[in-house]
């Protein structure tokens, strides 16, 4: 073989390679339809929540006097008041703050111990893969809302024992996925290079396996907050809350058990339910449109 | 004096109850300074022998046999400890797939860094950065590209990135494992011909695996042929292009299409290479063999020494005196 001798060694390489024109993945987020619905409620959320935490003590005061119990919507009230005259509008916003708190917290230990053992036993695998499945897998079959029922009741009543029981009940679907992804990273050649140059295993894990799952994690956790988000209201509703606060989910429970649903006062009843929906759809449109986003081939289906 | 000295390394591999073994009884020699080539078809056991020197081995393969001895000292029985300071400072390794050998989400400076920040726990970020910009610029990669992400990049300049991540650890020995097997030729000149320069500016020892006998020719001193998991001849590039003594190495020799002798058409190996779970007795060679006698389906053939320092194995030269190359 011969080659041409014009060309010097230190030459750059003729022919850059394809230069992808990328935007953030958040802007790419937002030219899908439903990631920008699901944004634009998140953001309204968001404001709400934090205008609630800084404008309204949570429980809100209740009201004055007997003419104030479900008061119909007005000008005064925006959304009626409810059997103990307190403000539906108020107890919204202190209840938006209360479910993006639960929401992201419960996601975060949830994530956190999804990555750590899916990271590590997919990348490990072997034994230590076996083990850690088998008792992902138990976490998988044990019906999570009857263990969450009981654990919330067994536990201190309060927002952190809430988080915690969430958190540890639903780590074990993200850390199957992100093993799952681990396992097809882990044989690719950069993979080996790193062990090639000495890399310490954690390190590779910490180096090269996380951010090339970061993205999965990330759809994942999106998904695992609207999840969050309804167990606590699931949990605040059976009265299995943080009793001194009110969240959307102890509102439902207040609007059942003062009658408001059989006398037919539906700013009690609707607005909290209604809000429920919207805040887990915003979640889902987003978590589902960055999981398109990531996965080109789930796009085109 | 040798840098590396492999002695009958043998290496099996486990699959389903059955032993593969993917090197059977390989020796040879590279001398401090050299470049040796390990030529052979898929199959043959290349990269088996390069994990192997790098205790990189599956978890299914291990070296069950003989030596592997890198500047005196044996690397058989290390522990995971003893091969992370080998790995990346001591040997360095080149990986067939330039873009898959760079991690997509990190910039290739990063990664050109990592050996470095790996072995010298004391150098600063920036001390580290700066080693990598100068390797990324000895191996010529413009400055304005070393911050960029793997995809940005050509194949040319994946492999030459490629190439300074397995120097930045500043290793004795260079493991080259097809490096420039996806590349164009026009492409596989130049980063052979970057290899070159290396050898003398960073004072390289290399081990170049490859198939290309084309590109053997170019850049190394020695040769080493292996087939079916065993090293069959072994010489200098002279001697193995100029007077070949195993059929399979002739063989070899004929595929290569050779436009400036005025043949322009090659000459294929008849049969397939043989499987590794059964393989056939005697020499592993004599079913496709132009020139297979008797004796070489029964008996495996010593070594024969010829003039030089080349060696062979084959019964056509007798039963030969075992040479201990």
């Amino acid at each position: 073989m011969s080659a041409p001798d014009a060309a010097s060694a230190a030459e750059p390489t003729a022919g850059d390679g394809p230069v992808r024109e990328r935007g953030g993945a958040l802007v790419e987020l937002w030219r899908t339809g439903r990631g920008k619905i699901g944004m634009i409620l998140l953001a309204v959320f968001l404001v709400y929540g934090v205008s609630g935490f800084l404008a309204y003590e949570n429980p809100p005061a209740a009201g004055e006097t007997v003419e104030d119990r479900f008061r119909a919507p007005s000008v005064d009230y925006l959304l009626g008041t409810d059997n103990l005259g307190r403000s539906v509008w108020e107890q919204l916003a202190v209840g938006a703050g209360i479910s993006l708190a639960v929401g992201v917290a419960a996601t975060a230990i949830a994530v956190l111990i999804g990555s750590v053992v899916g990271i590590t036993s997919g990348y490990i695998g072997g034994r230590f893969d076996q083990a850690a499945m088998g008792i992902t897998d138990m976490f998988i079959t044990i019906p999570a809302l009857p263990l969450i029922i009981v654990l919330a009741a067994v536990l201190s009543r309060g927002l952190p024992t809430i988080i915690v029981v969430i958190g540890v009940t639903s780590w074990a679907v993200p850390a199957r996925l992100i093993r799952a992804e681990v396992l097809s990273q882990r044989e690719r050649t950069f993979i080996l290079r790193a062990k090639a140059i000495g890399m310490r295993p954690l390190h590779i894990m910490w180096t090269h396996v996380l951010p090339n799952v970061a993205g999965i994690v990330l759809a994942n956790a999106i998904l695992l907050t609207a999840a969050a988000i309804l167990t606590e209201a699931v949990l605040a509703f059976l009265g299995l809350g943080d009793p001194s606060l009110i969240s959307w989910g102890k509102m439902l429970q207040n609007a059942f058990s003062s009658g408001a649903t059989s006398l037919g006062y539906w700013w009690v009843l609707i607005p909290p339910g209604l809000l429920i929906t919207l805040m887990v759809l915003s979640f889902t449109l987003i978590g589902n449109a960055l999981a398109d986003v990531i996965d080109p081939r789930r796009r085109e289906e | 004096m040798a840098l590396l000295t492999i002695r009958d390394l043998t290496v099996e591999y486990r699959r389903a109850g059955r032993v593969i073994r993917a090197a059977d009884q390989v020796s040879f020699d590279i001398e401090t300074g050299s470049v040796v080539g390990l030529v052979g078809e898929s199959g043959s056991g290349k990269s088996t022998l390069a994990l192997a020197m790098m205790g990189l081995l599956p978890r299914n393969g291990a070296v069950t046999g003989g030596s592997i001895s890198f500047d005196g000292a044996e690397m058989t029985g290390l522990d995971e400890t003893g091969w992370r300071m080998v790995r990346g400072r001591r040997m360095g390794m080149v990986f067939q797939g330039a873009m898959n050998s760079l991690n997509p989400v990190r910039r290739v400076l990063d990664q050109v860094a990592e050996p470095i920040l790996t072995h010298e726990p004391d150098i600063s970020k920036a001390g580290a950065a700066e080693r990598a910009h100068e390797l990324l610029a000895l191996v010529g990669i413009p400055g304005d590209r070393h911050r960029a992400y793997p995809y940005e990049y050509s194949g040319g300049m994946r492999q030459r990135a490629g190439i300074a991540m397995a120097l930045s650890g500043r290793p004795a020995l260079l493991i080259a494992d097809e490096p420039v097997t996806a590349l164009d030729v026009i492409v596989q000149a130049r980063i052979l011909r970057l290899l070159e320069n290396l050898r003398e500016v960073l004072d390289l020892t290399i081990l170049f695996i490859t198939h290309d006998l084309g590109v053997v020719a170019r850049l190394c001193d020695r040769v080493v042929v292996l087939y079916a998991a065993r090293a069959v001849e072994e010489g200098t590039v002279e001697e193995i292009y100029d007077h070949p003594k195993h059929p399979y190495t002739r063989a070899l020799l004929e595929s290569v299409p050779n436009f400036a002798r005025g043949r322009g058409k090659s000459h294929g190996i008849p049969g397939t290479p043989p499987s590794l779970v059964r393989p056939p007795a005697g020499c592993r060679f004599h079913p496709r063999c132009p020139d297979s006698m008797e004796v070489c389906s029964i008996q495996v053939p010593g070594w024969t020494r010829f003039a030089g320092s080349q060696v062979a194995t084959c019964h056509l030269y007798g039963d030969g005196e075992r040479a201990d190359a």
